[in-house]
């Protein structure tokens, strides 16, 4: 039987990460050989597939074979994901950028147990009133300028992406499973702070923790209507071929 | 919604998770309720395997009463 070959960043995250089992394996090279094919690898900073079951595991990301994510609180790590548990459970992504323009994040929940918590980049100005933001609830999807109004969404599961293309009139975007949700108006750019999965980064204070089992993420560039279409079809192949 | 349990500290109990770790590559992560209690959650009581703090598993479990926080959006 001929030996199959495996992609040299798909071993370097399987190795990283301690994982041997055959089917976990298979599945991550086939995802990134897929990303690499689709074109979206390279717009990528950190992706965590949150495979092996573990909180050593789930911190390693696939595309720098690095630890990526410090653990704090109530978090339980198993094969079918990382379930925060919505009172102190977070993670701290380290993942930043000068400017917070040209940036995604896309999550992929299993469920929300209980709540309607967030993860994401808050920032507010001494008014109280927001100036930019990277963040992503599954249930409701605020927007305009400042967020006055919020629309609700009803999905319990799957995708949820917050873009960031720029300063200014529509320059930030929600896509959930149907495709794009609404556009916001950012008006200025964060730095310097990192992501939060499980929580909302505030200034370096996590709050509005949530309460779902999440399995994918995904950090990089700005990403198109188009590329979160691919993303989704890619994350969605890749939680059946684990059975999850 | 049912009622979520959680570890009871000491302010010095606080002081003496900070910065530790409760199972390999997840940290103690101590905060405060709606009474300015300090408390763990119950999975960091459950999951610690770390010796020198095998003492919060038996931590008196309280109802937990979160601060009041409005999403500001």
């Amino acid at each position: 039987m001929p030996k199959t070959s495996v992609d040299a960043d798909a071993q370097a995250f399987l190795t990283a990460a301690a994982i041997t089992d055959p089917t976990i394996s298979s599945s991550i090279n086939k995802l990134v050989v897929d990303m690499k094919v689709a074109g979206v690898w390279t717009d990528i900073d950190v992706i965590l597939p949150i495979v092996g079951g573990s909180a050593s595991s789930h911190r390693v990301c696939l595309k720098t074979a690095t630890n990526k994510v410090t653990w704090n609180g109530g978090i339980t790590h198993n094969s079918t994901g990382v379930l925060f548990n919505g009172v102190n459970g977070y993670g701290n992504v380290d993942w930043n950028a000068p400017n917070l323009y040209n940036r995604t994040a896309i999550e992929w929940t299993k469920d929300i147990i209980s709540g309607n918590g967030w993860s994401g980049i808050y920032i507010s100005s001494v008014f109280g009133m927001q100036l930019s933001k990277l963040l992503t609830n599954m249930q409701t999807v605020s927007t305009g300028l400042n967020n006055l109004v919020s629309i609700n969404i009803n999905d319990s599961f799957g995708l949820r992406a917050s873009v960031v293309e720029s300063i200014g009139t529509n320059g930030g975007k929600h896509y959930g499973n149907s495709g794009l949700l609404n556009q916001a108006s950012p008006n200025s750019a964060p730095s310097g702070i990192n992501y939060y999965i499980g929580a909302l980064n505030s200034g370096g204070n996590p709050f509005l923790h949530n309460n779902r089992l999440q399995q994918f993420f995904v950090f990089g560039n700005s990403f198109n209507a188009a590329k979160i279409a691919i993303f989704k079809t890619l994350i969605e192949d890749f939680q059946t071929t684990l059975g999850r | 919604m049912s009622t979520i349990l959680v570890g009871l500290l000491t302010e010095t109990q606080k002081e003496q998770l900070v910065g530790q770790w409760y199972e390999p590559d997840s940290f103690f992560n101590p905060i405060q309720d709606i009474k300015d209690n300090w408390i763990i959650s119950l999975e960091e009581m459950h999951d610690c395997v770390n010796p020198d703090f095998m003492w919060v598993k038996d931590l008196e479990q309280i109802e937990y009463q979160p601060k009041p926080i409005e999403p500001p959006f």
